[in-house]
């Protein structure tokens, strides 16, 4: 038979435990939120980075282009030097 | 006598005193002595000590009670704590992957300056960075969706999808503003943002099993209840013991003035193998059969359903996902919004479901209350046949029986009438309708578009002041005509005879977000020839968004006559009051007044503004409130009845006008209003409510002016009257002055 002062005892214990518990979720939940900001964030920039990247790839595929047509004489060093890799692997 | 201080019972003597105490846990001194007296077990034991077991009993037994209902609410913060600390672990895991990403191709970026870097090397980039995007909507490739294993493969895909929808960020879900973060609250809700249609997602702990929280989210009509119809046309068996169901479901439209949604979906339940169990559910294209829409615009499912795990004790840990496109461009631009809100979708769909499994947890677990010797259940057939009584009405579906009557020039009221009411009224209802004078029911209908009025605020004033709109004449008719033996001429005089109402709580769901109740009607008879008028009359009522917190939800004020015996299938023909936000767009310009709803489509569709319509101010709450009021009529009087009907529909629209007017923060008057009011306009109209209640009161005029003068006159007068005392209250975060002026009692 548990007595008062025992329930009163884990009562009070149990009433601590769950206000550490319920601060703890608004904690994480605070977090969540931080994160999920995060990610929206971090995403809206990938997004731009990788449009950006295409750019570039398009661009540098656009130079390329004028090489496997023939020489068309205005290509810039640096493609030549690719050109020269190119030729070297194969 | 026992002079220790520390009293020992023999386990005869416990028995004994804890059997006086089931039957008795305070009793008096007398009953105590008594007790020794009696009792021969107890014959040598101290009065005092008696005393002391008594009230160390109940001490234990308060203690008792509070380590339960501790245990409960740590049981709950736990579900609430693993929820949190999964979805921290996703997001975590996510943000991580972004970064990676992110760092990654700013690396390429920058050695693609320098371009040493092969095309294969861009390619990866390219396809991790698109993986990292939200759930691109992959195309289906053509199957064969009229044989079980293509159902399946639909099936299996919607399940991955909700998945990853539910537990995952396959939708941008945003915390829904207002949700507490309490032990009691319905766990997360979050609504979408930046994805197809509208999704609104919510999670957290019920104390039932998996199966039974299961058998409740398929029975969609008893808890969503813009739900008109679900119709299961076919079911096919699955491994692992699920099922494939093909579903035809059929809503209520919310507004009169769009039309109601239907969808033709795959419904596909199984368990996983960690125990849980899965309701997904998704639209199929129309090729795939189902029945072809009729009065109905075919609305889009997209993966949507319920993830139920079980949890420790016999509960489950729930996670709804409600995905829909609602085809929201066929609507009318002032109503787009209302197809558009996630929010709308969360409190009607997400979280009406959730609570209804919570309410019907309760209950099975005897945590709720009864009233009245009813039970739980009965009460709610009650809620439900209202809302589905006045949902029928506003929608007024033309195979149900429904047709619009000719109405007389003026387009603000639809007149409907219903002659064959068997279908789609209560059963109850029938037993009246076999009389052989029973014409049939009737139905008025209006809308209105509201500015800068909340909506729980309106339906509170409507319910509390019900004598501010109602007409006691039109109730006296809906009440006798319950009877069988309605009035020979239906009365319609404009909202002299004075009543007042007593309302008697009945239930209440356990978020408050619902009640049900009784009013009761009294008039107060001054003249002889109104005696036989004045009667007590009972309206069962049904009350839903006006809670606390309940900023920009729907609300709604539904009720019906009622037979003062109250059987649990007494009929009902519900009427009311209908109250549904328009998110605010700040793009849009801004009407200064209440407007009835046709001259706004009017004037959108013509290109011309009304005049005195004051653009770019500050706030865009606007709503839609539809009235739709239901009557029967016996045959020769149907004229007459709709006359009524129409009138008084009428005068309810003047009188909402009016409270929202009221209600509405004060703004700069338009031509809706003949008289301009330099003072405060709430003051004014209640300067009039006071003298018009003096006048019910006491039969005489309270002021020498004429109520009808000048609003500034009225108040002037009140003011210096003798014996008014000035009290004012102003709630703050409520637009709404209350000044109370009471007058001393003349003897």
């Amino acid at each position: 038979m548990i007595s008062i002062l025992q329930f009163k005892a884990s009562n009070t214990a149990m009433e601590r435990q769950n206000s550490e518990l319920y601060l703890r979720n608004c904690q994480i939940m605070m977090e969540n939120e931080r994160l999920r900001k995060k990610a929206q964030r971090l995403n809206q920039e990938n997004q731009a980075l990788l449009s950006e990247l295409r750019r570039k790839l398009a661009a540098i595929n656009a130079k390329r282009k004028p090489e496997f047509e023939g020489d068309m004489g205005s290509s810039s060093a640096s493609d030549q030097m690719e050109a020269n890799k190119r030729q070297a692997l194969e | 006598m026992d002079t220790s201080k520390y009293v020992r019972y023999t386990p005869e003597q416990v028995e004994a005193l804890e059997r006086v105490y089931a039957e008795c846990p305070k009793p008096t001194s007398i009953k105590r002595h008594q007790l020794i007296r009696e009792c021969s077990i107890l014959s040598n034991v101290d009065p005092k000590q008696i005393k002391v077991w008594f009230q160390n009993r109940r001490c234990r037994e308060k203690q008792r009670k509070e380590a339960s209902h501790l245990q409960t609410v740590n049981r709950k913060l736990t579900a609430m704590n693993k929820l949190l600390m999964e979805e921290n672990d996703r997001l975590q895991k996510q943000v991580s992957h972004l970064v990676y990403d992110n760092g990654y191709m700013r690396q390429q970026l920058h050695t693609q300056v320098n371009s040493t870097t092969t095309d294969t090397c861009c390619e990866t980039v390219v396809v991790s960075g698109q993986q990292q995007q939200q759930n691109p909507m992959a195309q289906h490739p053509q199957r064969d969706v009229n044989s079980p294993t293509g159902l399946l493969a639909i099936a299996e895909e919607t399940l991955a999808e909700f998945l990853s929808k539910a537990t995952g960020t396959a939708v941008d879900w945003v915390q829904m503003i207002g949700m507490k973060p309490g032990p009691e609250s319905i766990g997360i809700v979050t609504v979408s943002r930046n994805c197809d249609g509208v999704a609104a997602r919510a999670c957290g702990l019920v104390s039932l099993e998996p199966m039974k929280v299961a058998e409740i989210l398929k029975d969609r009509p008893s808890w969503y209840h813009d739900c008109r119809c679900l119709d299961i046309l076919s079911v096919i068996p699955t491994g692992k013991g699920g099922t494939i169901e093909l579903i035809y479901l059929q809503t209520y439209a919310p507004t009169t003035l769009a039309s109601a949604r239907d969808f033709w979906t795959l419904r596909y339940t199984t368990s996983l193998e960690d125990g849980s169990l899965v309701i997904c559910e998704r639209s199929l294209t129309p090729t795939t059969g189902g029945p072809p829409a009729t009065s109905s615009v075919r609305a889009t499912m997209l993966p949507s359903g319920y993830l139920i795990r079980p949890f420790e004790g016999g509960g489950s840990i729930i996670h709804i996902v409600d995905h829909i496109d609602l085809d929201a461009c066929s609507v009318p631009e002032v109503l787009r919004p209302l197809y558009e809100s996630s929010k709308i979708l969360a409190q009607k769909m997400t979280m009406a479901a959730f609570r209804y499994v919570r309410q019907i947890a309760q209950e099975t677990n005897g945590e709720i209350q009864y009233v009245g010797g009813r039970q739980p259940a009965a009460l709610r057939a009650f809620s439900q046949r209202l809302c589905r009584g006045f949902n029928n009405a506003v929608s007024g579906f033309i195979d149900d029986g429904w047709t619009i009557m000719d109405n007389d020039g003026l387009e603000d009221v639809t007149i409907a009438v219903n002659s064959s009411p068997n279908k789609f009224l209560d059963a109850q209802y029938n037993t009246l309708s076999i009389l052989p004078t029973f014409g049939g029911v009737l139905c008025a209908r209006a809308s209105m578009l509201l500015q800068d009025v909340c909506p729980a605020l309106l339906v509170r004033f409507l319910r509390e002041h019900r004598s501010e709109w109602a007409d006691y004449g039109v109730d006296a008719y809906s009440s006798a005509s319950l009877k069988a033996s309605p009035y020979a001429v239906p009365c319609a005089r404009p909202g002299v005879f004075p009543s007042s109402q007593v309302i008697l709580p009945l239930a209440q769901t356990v978020e408050h977000e619902e009640f049900l109740e009784v009013v009761r009607l009294e008039g107060h008879a001054f003249s002889p020839e109104n005696i036989a008028l004045s009667r007590d009359m009972y309206l069962l009522q049904l009350c839903s968004g006006i809670e606390e917190n309940a900023t920009g939800a729907c609300a709604q004020l539904v009720f019906a006559h009622i037979d003062e015996s109250f059987g649990d299938d007494a009929p009902l023909l519900p009427s009311g009051f209908s109250v549904i936000p328009l998110e605010p767009k700040s793009d849009s310009p801004i009407a200064a007044r209440t407007l009835d709803l046709a001259s706004t489509l009017e004037a959108r569709t013509g290109g011309t503004r009304p005049a005195g319509e004051v653009e770019g101010s500050k706030y865009n709450h606007r709503s839609v409130l539809t009235i739709a009021f239901q009557f029967t009529f016996e045959n020769h009087y149907r004229e007459n009845v709709a006359a009524m009907a129409r009138q008084y529909v009428r005068n309810i629209v003047g009188s909402v006008q009016r409270v929202a007017m009221a209600i509405a923060p004060s703004r700069l008057c338009s031509q809706m209003t003949p008289k301009c009011f330099p003072g405060s306009p709430e003051a004014i109209t209640l300067a009039r409510w006071i003298c018009k209640s003096y006048k019910v009161h006491t039969g005489g005029e309270l002021l020498q002016v004429d109520s009808q003068a000048a609003g500034d006159a009225v108040l002037k007068q009140l003011w210096h009257h003798t014996d008014s005392i000035m009290c004012c209250s102003v709630k703050m975060n409520v637009r709404f002055c209350s000044f109370f002026i009471c007058k001393p009692s003349r003897t």
